[in-house]
């Protein structure tokens, strides 16, 4: 599993710089699904930073709220899922 | 995940405090990244491996009369060649503006915000807000955050985006869709009609579009048109910055 894990991270990191905008954000999706992985907030405002002028801070960094929101807002259901499969 | 949130909002407040240093070494890194990428990329799509049967076929009779390394020294020739282009297209802008020529240093469809990186920065002189344009004199976008050696421009249609223009006489307010693509309402009885120039009073008069679509319902009191831009970004290698007036 943790392959894996580096595998998605490695394809959403490189996505964010080549890829239409819903591949990173659907495979920071299925990151916070199946790990509790707390790459997805970095990747998050990594995104912010690139493509945002005036950084994170700059508007409404809506990268890193989704990444935010997808690490923490999916806990309580990523723990249900573990639960069910252990 | 604790640790994550402190590290970003630790580098949010850092990027603030130092006026930009963060994000400008994630846009030089990412621009370095995208450049080896999108190489490699074209070195896999020129070995032939995705092309049909017949282009393949075609490409192997070719390939057996060329020596590989004097292959090699071609593709680097048309390589040259296609920049060279390139330039010389921008060279008809570059008469008329004084500026300067700078390449693509990022894909333009990545960006959920209509942006994308030249490879140009303060060092050159590109300032904030400094425009844009294409070989064929398109406004393409504004400098909106500047770097050292790169810089960050939103596109003129970027999502969210308004622009004051003019169409066929008619003063118009265009709202960027995103994709190279805006949308306004105009008065029922302009004449209108698909394929007319756009033009921005703001941008000295530049061109920044031609109208693709007028939609129009007899129950309406105004025009839906949609504006697109002439241009496929993702084939432009290069772009020409100039001063706003």
């Amino acid at each position: 599993m943790i392959a894996v894990r580096y595998t998605l991270c490695a394809l959403c990191f490189f996505s964010l710089m080549i890829c239409p905008p819903w591949v990173p954000l659907l495979l920071m999706g299925i990151l916070a699904l199946l790990f509790r992985s707390w790459e997805i907030i970095i990747f998050g405002a990594l995104a912010d930073f690139l493509w945002l002028s005036g950084g994170v801070a700059g508007g409404v960094p809506f990268f890193t709220l989704a990444g935010l929101i997808l690490a923490w807002g999916l806990e309580p259901l990523r723990n249900e899922l573990f639960t069910l499969t252990n | 995940m604790l640790i994550a949130t402190g590290v970003v909002l630790a580098f949010v407040i850092a990027d603030q405090w130092s006026g930009g240093i963060v994000r400008d070494g994630a846009r030089v890194g990412s621009s370095f990244i995208s450049g080896y990428v999108s190489s490699a990329a074209l070195a896999v799509l020129h070995t032939g491996f995705f092309s049909s049967r017949r282009a393949l076929s075609v490409e192997n009779a070719e390939l057996q009369t060329v020596i590989k390394i004097l292959e090699e020294r071609i593709a680097g020739y048309q390589a040259l060649e296609e920049e060279n282009v390139s330039l010389r297209s921008l060279l008809s802008v570059s008469k008329k503006n004084a500026g300067i020529t700078a390449p693509i240093v990022s894909s333009v469809r990545a960006s959920p915000y209509g942006t994308f990186l030249v490879g140009a920065g303060e060092s050159s002189g590109i300032l904030m807000g400094h425009i844009v344009l294409s070989s064929g004199g398109f406004v393409l976008g504004v400098v909106s955050d500047g770097g050292l050696t790169t810089s960050l421009v939103t596109s003129v249609f970027a999502p969210e985006e308004t622009v004051r223009a003019v169409v066929s006489g008619v003063s118009i307010l265009l709202e960027g869709r995103g994709g190279d693509n805006a949308r306004a309402e105009v008065p029922r009885d302009a004449r209108i009609a698909p394929g007319d120039i756009v033009v921005a009073p703001e941008y000295d008069g530049r061109p920044i579009g031609v109208v693709g679509e007028v939609v129009f319902h007899s129950g309406d009191a105004s025009k839906t048109i949609y504006v697109r831009l002439p241009v496929n970004l993702a084939s432009l290698g290069f772009v020409y910055i100039v001063p706003r007036p």
